[in-house]
């Protein structure tokens, strides 16, 4: 009895498997389209407006509908699955591209060039900025479309400053203000000044680099750039910081966020996605954010976070709803919800100040005054071309960690793995 | 030595305390600059978000009918590979042993992908055959068993050939009932690594009605908007319960053999 | 009961042992077959090819992926890192359980049931929880384990980013992860050990160690050499999980292992050529090292008995 049920089950779960790989034929007008988005959208990380997005869409689109599926491990766990979903020949209709794997993606998946809708949708192309919508280029051709888009912001812990003797009206707005307000943080506190984000990726670094007036990639694209002058300055600052004068907290990803909502550091730079984290999860602190600091009087720079979407739909009909799906989440409406979300910033930018959109949002949340403010500044986030891009961006990630053991300094370490690195470019 | 004892088990099992002390602990303290185990504002709220925000009880569903699955599938393959390479007089057992046992040596990241393109071939993605059928066999576990089976003294096995039972009603009858501790150890360990069990389920169970506890789990954990600790805490302490439950009846019935076999010798 | 009766009934077994025990052999061997060997046979095949997963064709390489593999520093870290795990790991989660078992053993029956629950517990929670728990533990700034040593007048490591201490952190853990199972093991061995060889050793005047030391221990020997090996099999699986979550290899490859070495060039990378390469030179070292201890097992409890 209970095994004929178990019985029962399997065949009920086989006939639930078979009809989801079932794809409506083309022309099946009547019959709704189901496209799979994949995303990175947890319960804290946009997953509710995510689902509202959905309703909405089908709301108005009664003849698609969103599976939509998370992932976890974020952009990179996204992607793992992709490929094997895409060596079976089953990827999802549409998914979110981490901008550091944008190049690998583009490079290496069948997707959908995106160019020729730019006749059918004029329009959809005019309300998106040239310099956003670049992020989702490569030499000129459109693989995706920009959707999440994220500055890296500093973080800081009002009540420490206070109790260091410094004014938190003033946060640090160059490195050198950094050190010199770290010193009187460490004497008074002692307590750590700053902790620079070091996940399993390299938007710090890139970040430094960019800001210290580098680049991480020539333009050409046939060498990295962390071996230059400027890259190196920027890790021996942090080097030194970490090692020499213990400013700043060397430590894996998790520990550093744990360390600085705990109120064991100061300052903390890392994505405005983080925002709405930082702000409930805090232990009896006020955050607030800056810009990051700059390389004394040279113009701000970070990398630019966050995600493109890419159609990996091969029917006709599903790549028309999927492209419906991603002008409906770029709509004013769609960014909306979704910046409310993420705390990502609109890839539209003039929704930020339109009071039927998002100006309420950004005036209830003066964390996200720094974001904003960093936008018209952002560069790439370089994601390195060839197939073996992604190894040369382990090979950056894994030059930061021996920069900060400290062992050598990052002239040698910096120069070494460039020539690594450099001879996986694609020539 | 109870001193001892105790302090082994405080350090062993300080782990579980402080995963229960987070569960029941508001954001703010789980952040708290300083170790404290216990909360100074007891909180349930983690527990309703853990199964508000995941559809926590078809995980555990999924979860059980998986592992449960796996369990069986596996005891019943192990069994009978282990009894004939220990007790049957085939050709070449040593080297069918030899073949079961170099199992145990395989990364699975090498199976992984290719299991995973069959599955997906056969329509079994997102299925409990998916799930299953391709660990339905463990080179542990008939090593484990064949270990087992080959201290069973001759006499017994013989003495059931000379009833005139076959090789059949001799396994279940004789090998398998003076086994049943081994079985049993086996058993528990084959379901607490499928209750564990993370990266085949993530793989071939991409619904998120079919996914499981561990996978399922992951929802609270995202290095880009930040981990939820709380609500993880208190999805992971229910989800041992089982796992515990099981291993509490295993073993009282595992310690009543070993008694009795003790009694016998 | 009569000879002859006897006879037949033996014959008639040995005659039909043969099918039917290779036809219990055939559901295990089987399913082997199909989602082990031939994964394994082309993943040797895949590793004489570069691919990355999704392109259409197999390039051939030749020994390409292998000579790469012997030249690279991370798969010799890898290699030392694994050493020292699998040295590590066979040594504590081995005597540690042993340890733990013969003592509560010794206690009164109705304390040993709560003993033996929570010893055991760490083998319920799944590892990727437990590498989130311990995460908070070896907090260097107020994590648990640095607060303790503080009071006893030791700064802690950086357990996790500090690259002499990375590997040691993944150790601990996958430790901690193993000794409830390990633990319940030597139970069960231990209690198949007659008592009054002990009680008798102990009318002899010997002492409580001695009595282990001569006694049990020898006694206690198929145990223990059981133990020893499926921790030394299961090592670079087990040390998985936890790279994966607390340290990802790092900082600088300081805590990598042959499992997520494996895993790191097939989906961090997607060079699946390179990484059968890895896996199968995972699979060897390990198969050989084994059946060198069977071997050497073998003689010695062939010795013994």
């Amino acid at each position: 009895m209970h095994w004929r049920k178990m019985g029962r089950r399997f065949l009920f779960t086989l006939a639930l498997g078979a009809s989801l790989v079932a794809l409506p034929a083309p022309g099946w007008a009547a019959s709704p389209v189901t496209i799979e988005y994949w995303h990175i959208n947890s319960p804290t990380f946009g997953g509710p407006a995510l689902k509202e997005l959905v309703s909405r869409f089908e709301a108005k689109h009664p003849d698609v509908k969103v599976a939509e599926k998370f992932q976890p491990g974020v952009y990179t766990g996204l992607m793992q699955q992709l490929q094997v979903a895409l060596a079976a020949k089953r990827p999802p209709a549409v998914a979110q591209i981490g901008y550091n794997l944008l190049a690998y993606a583009a490079g290496q998946f069948p997707h959908v060039i995106l160019d020729k809708y730019r006749q059918s949708d004029p329009a959809f192309f005019k309300g998106i900025p040239d310099n956003i919508m670049a992020l989702g280029q490569f030499s000129g051709v459109q693989h995706g479309i920009p959707f999440g888009v994220s500055t890296p912001v500093l973080y800081y812990n009002a009540d420490l400053f206070k109790a260091a003797g410094l004014n938190p009206d003033q946060p640090p707005q160059t490195w050198d203000d950094v050190q010199r307000m770290g010193q009187a943080i460490k004497q008074k506190t002692g307590k750590f000044a700053i902790y620079l984000q070091q996940p399993n990726d390299d938007w710090m670094e890139q970040t430094l680099i960019w800001g210290n007036g580098g680049r991480p990639l020539s333009e050409d694209g046939k060498r990295v750039g962390w071996d230059s002058p400027q890259a190196i300055e920027a890790f021996q600052m942090w080097q030194d910081m970490a090692n020499k004068s213990k400013l700043a907290a060397n430590m894996t990803w998790e520990e550093g966020i744990q360390a600085f909502l705990s109120g064991h550091v100061a300052m903390c730079i890392t994505t405005i996605g983080r925002q709405e984290h930082m702000r409930k999860n805090a232990n009896n602190f006020q955050v607030r954010t800056a810009p990051v600091p700059r390389f004394g009087n040279k113009a701000l720079a970070t990398a630019t976070g966050g995600n493109a979407l890419i159609i990996f739909a091969t029917d006709p009909a599903q790549e028309r709803a999927a492209w419906e799906w991603i002008k409906y989440l770029l709509s004013p409406e769609g960014a909306t919800i979704w910046t409310k979300g993420t705390g990502y910033l609109p890839p539209r930018a003039e929704i930020a100040s339109d009071p039927t959109y998002l100006k309420p949002f950004f005036d209830e949340n003066p964390l996200m005054q720094a974001s904003l403010a960093t936008f018209p500044y952002a560069k790439p986030w370089v994601s390195f071309p060839g197939p073996r891009g992604l190894e040369i961006t382990k090979i950056f990630i894994k030059a930061r960690e021996e920069t900060l053991e400290g062992k050598r300094p990052a002239e040698a370490i910096l120069k070494e793995t460039a020539q690594q690195a450099n001879a996986l470019l694609p020539r | 030595m109870h001193g001892l004892l105790c302090l082994a088990c405080a350090l062993i099992v300080f782990p579980l305390f402080w995963m229960l002390s987070t569960a029941v602990k508001p954001p703010q303290e789980i952040f708290a600059g300083t170790f404290r185990l216990s909360p100074e504002r007891f909180t349930l709220e983690n527990f309703r978000a853990a199964m508000t925000a995941v559809p926590i009880v078809r995980l555990f569903v999924n979860s059980l009918v998986v592992a449960f699955g796996v369990t069986v599938a596996q005891a019943v393959t192990s069994i009978l590979a282990a009894y004939a390479c220990a007790l049957m007089p085939i050709p070449g057992r040593n080297v069918w042993f030899a073949f079961f046992v170099a199992t145990m040596m395989i990364p699975f990241q090498v199976t992984m992908i290719p299991n995973y393109l069959l599955v997906s071939k056969l329509e079994l993605l997102n299925t409990y055959t998916g799930l299953i059928v391709p660990q339905a066999v463990t080179g542990f576990g008939i090593f484990m068993l064949r270990q087992a089976f080959r201290s069973l003294p001759r006499s017994l096995v013989e003495a059931s050939v000379l009833d005139g039972a076959n090789s059949w009603q001799t396994l279940w009858r004789v090998v398998v009932p003076a086994n049943r501790t081994a079985i049993a150890a086996v058993s528990i360990l084959f379901f607490i690594n499928t209750w564990n069990q993370y990266l085949w389920p993530l793989l071939v169970a991409t619904d998120r009605s079919m996914k499981t506890l561990p996978v399922g789990m992951q929802e609270f954990v995202n290095l880009e908007g930040g981990t939820m600790w709380g609500p993880l805490m208190a999805a992971a302490s229910m989800a041992i319960l089982p796992a515990l439950v099981a291993y509490l009846l295993a073993q009282r019935y595992i310690l009543e053999s070993f008694v009795t076999a003790g009694l016998k010798e | 009961m009569p000879f002859a009766r006897a006879q037949v009934a033996r014959a008639r077994w040995r005659r039909s042992a043969v099918l039917t025990g290779t036809l219990y052999l055939m559901p295990a061997a089987l399913l082997t077959g199909v989602f082990i060997y031939w994964p394994l046979v082309a993943s040797l095949v895949l590793s004489f090819h570069e691919w990355n997963l999704v392109s259409p064709t197999w390039t051939p390489v030749g020994w390409q992926n292998y000579i790469e593999l012997f030249a690279s520093r991370p798969f010799w870290l890898a290699v030392v890192n694994t050493g020292k795990a699998a040295a590590a790991l066979t040594l504590l989660a081995v005597l540690i359980p042993m340890a733990l078992a013969a003592m509560v053993l010794r206690v009164s029956p109705q304390i040993r049931n709560l003993y033996r629950v929570v010893l055991f517990s760490p083998s319920v929670i799944s590892m990727a929880i437990a590498c989130a728990v311990w995460l908070w533990i070896y907090h260097p700034l107020y994590g648990v384990l640095n607060t303790v040593l503080r009071l006893v007048g030791i700064e802690g490591p950086r357990w996790l980013s500090s690259g002499d201490w990375a590997i040691w952190g993944i150790i601990n853990v996958t430790v901690w992860k193993s000794l409830g199972y390990n633990f319940v093991l030597f139970i069960a061995g231990l209690l198949m050990i007659p008592s009054e060889m002990q009680e008798a050793a102990r009318v002899d005047g010997a002492t409580e160690w001695q009595a282990f030391r001569h006694v049990t221990f020898p006694l206690l020997a198929p145990t223990t050499l059981f133990v020893f090996l499926t921790t030394f099999i299961l090592a670079p699986q087990n040390l998985f999980v936890p790279t994966q979550i607390l340290t990802h290899g790092g900082p600088n490859e300081a805590s990598n292992n042959l499992g997520y070495l494996v895993y790191q060039l097939g989906f961090e990378y997607f060079r699946a050529g390179y990484a059968s390469a890895a896996a199968m030179v995972t699979f060897l070292l390990f198969l050989g090292l084994t059946a060198l201890q069977f071997y050497l097992a073998e003689r010695r409890i062939h010795y013994e008995s």
